[in-house]
């Protein structure tokens, strides 16, 4: 599904350039859940946002579900990222002044499904993911485990192939965070695949493997993908 | 008509949840609408207008004839004058629109890194500025022209020549005011169409 080959993130301040991401090449496949760990500015953010086609300033080779990334112009970038991929954030990055409903209906919004459709989508995804009940709150009268499944639930009911999470565990407490994670785990049964950025071991352990990066630099070989 | 619908509460939520701007943006926004129009009405009605005689152009002419230049004078320097307040006011309605449209995208830039996470694109971040942009702008011109309707009212008892709620005037000058919103609330829809999502969500 996704293939990088030496890829190259840097940025340019006058005459000198600090490199965030070097020579990265991997390969994650179709229904894998990959972690991808290493301490704070090692560029594992950077690398889960190249993936979802929201940098587009690096260098080297990007192919993914097939297509050369690399070579594809911004809209077309766009147009992958709105087909294929969902985004979990740490912070949850839901629309304050949206309620949980029209939180949801967002990325249906942008993919030119009508409104009755989309009205069908969100309300099996309320009842999926058990809160139907709060449908008409805002994001500031849910709790962050809330926030999060809401913010789960956004991520992936446009079906994505690809679900990115950046450190979707980070602002929860621990039984709020394994609630996330076996949730993402039960998606990736049902076939989505999922790459994951965290700091914790014990959210690691819910992939099948874990990529370390330290300073831009995967520091560890690669494992054989064992799905 | 959906989408329309949901934007607009969604933009009545934004503005309700900061009253005071909101109250201040409009009123200021009014103001300087409702001032353009009534000196555009005054320097119209006074200055542009043709006296309603025949060969008016020749009553001048006579003022002129007589020797008094000074009258001619005084009457350029009116006229220079009086355009010279009413650009004024429209460039400070196209500044206050510019800046008030500038401070909700920065507002807003959060809100626009995730909706271009989430699928949007540049082009539709940056048209729903500009609409939700007009949308004030709407707001504060039929309150502004309200106030200018009422100021003309007063004036047409003092000016000769000038008429209350001169039809022609106000489309005219609600057209200008509205291209002059329109091209001052296009550089921040810009600003917000060339928002990095990653920076946008990293910055908070």
């Amino acid at each position: 599904m996704i293939r990088l080959s030496n890829l190259d993130r840097y940025f340019q301040t006058g005459p000198t350039r600090t490199y965030v991401l070097r020579r990265i090449t991997l390969e994650i496949n179709e229904g894998e859940f990959v972690t991808i760990m290493g301490p704070s500015g090692a560029g594992k953010s950077t690398l889960l946002s190249i993936l979802g086609m929201l940098d587009s300033a690096w260098s080297g080779e990007y192919f993914f579900v097939g297509e050369a990334v690399h070579s594809l112009p911004p809209k077309k970038r766009v147009e992958l990222n709105k087909r294929y991929i969902g985004f979990v954030f740490q912070k949850y990055h839901l629309i304050d002044d949206l309620t949980v409903y029209e939180n949801l209906e967002i990325p249906l919004s942008y993919r030119d499904i009508k409104p009755k459709e989309r009205a069908g989508i969100v309300a099996e995804t309320l009842d999926r993911f058990q809160i139907v009940g709060k449908k008409d709150l805002f994001p500031s009268q849910l709790s962050g485990g809330q926030q999060q499944l809401v913010g789960v639930a956004r991520a992936v009911i446009a079906q994505p192939k690809l679900l990115l999470a950046d450190e979707p565990t980070g602002n929860l407490h621990s039984a709020q965070g394994e609630e996330i994670m076996e949730l993402f785990t039960r998606l990736n049964r049902q076939g989505t695949t999922i790459v994951q950025v965290t700091h914790s071991e014990k959210n690691a352990s819910y992939g099948h493997r874990t990529i370390n990066l330290r300073d831009g630099w995967i520091v560890e070989p690669e494992l054989v993908p064992g799905v | 008509m959906d989408t329309l619908l949901k934007d607009l509460r969604f933009a009545w939520r934004r503005l309700r949840r900061t009253p005071g701007f909101t109250l201040v943006a409009v009123a200021a926004l009014a103001l300087g609408l409702g001032a353009t129009t009534t000196i555009f009405t005054v320097v119209n009605g006074v200055l542009l207008r043709p006296l309603p005689y025949r060969a008016a152009n020749r009553l001048a002419n006579i003022w002129n004839d007589l020797g008094e230049g000074a009258g001619m004078a005084q009457s350029r320097f009116s006229v220079i004058l009086m355009t010279t307040f009413g650009g004024i006011a429209l460039a400070l309605a196209a500044i206050g629109i510019f800046g008030v449209i500038s401070y909700s995208v920065a507002q807003r830039t959060r809100e626009f890194g995730i909706r271009m996470a989430l699928g949007e694109r540049p082009y539709q971040t940056g048209l729903s500025v500009v609409l939700r942009g007009m949308r004030l702008v709407g707001i504060s011109l039929g309150l502004g022209l309200l106030g200018a309707l009422a100021a003309s009212r007063l004036l047409a008892g003092l000016l000769y020549g000038v008429h209350a709620g001169d039809p022609l005037t106000f489309i005219a000058i609600a057209a200008l005011l509205s291209l002059v919103a329109l091209v001052a609330c296009c550089l921040p829809a810009r600003r917000a169409a060339s928002v990095d999502p990653m920076v946008a969500l990293r910055a908070e």
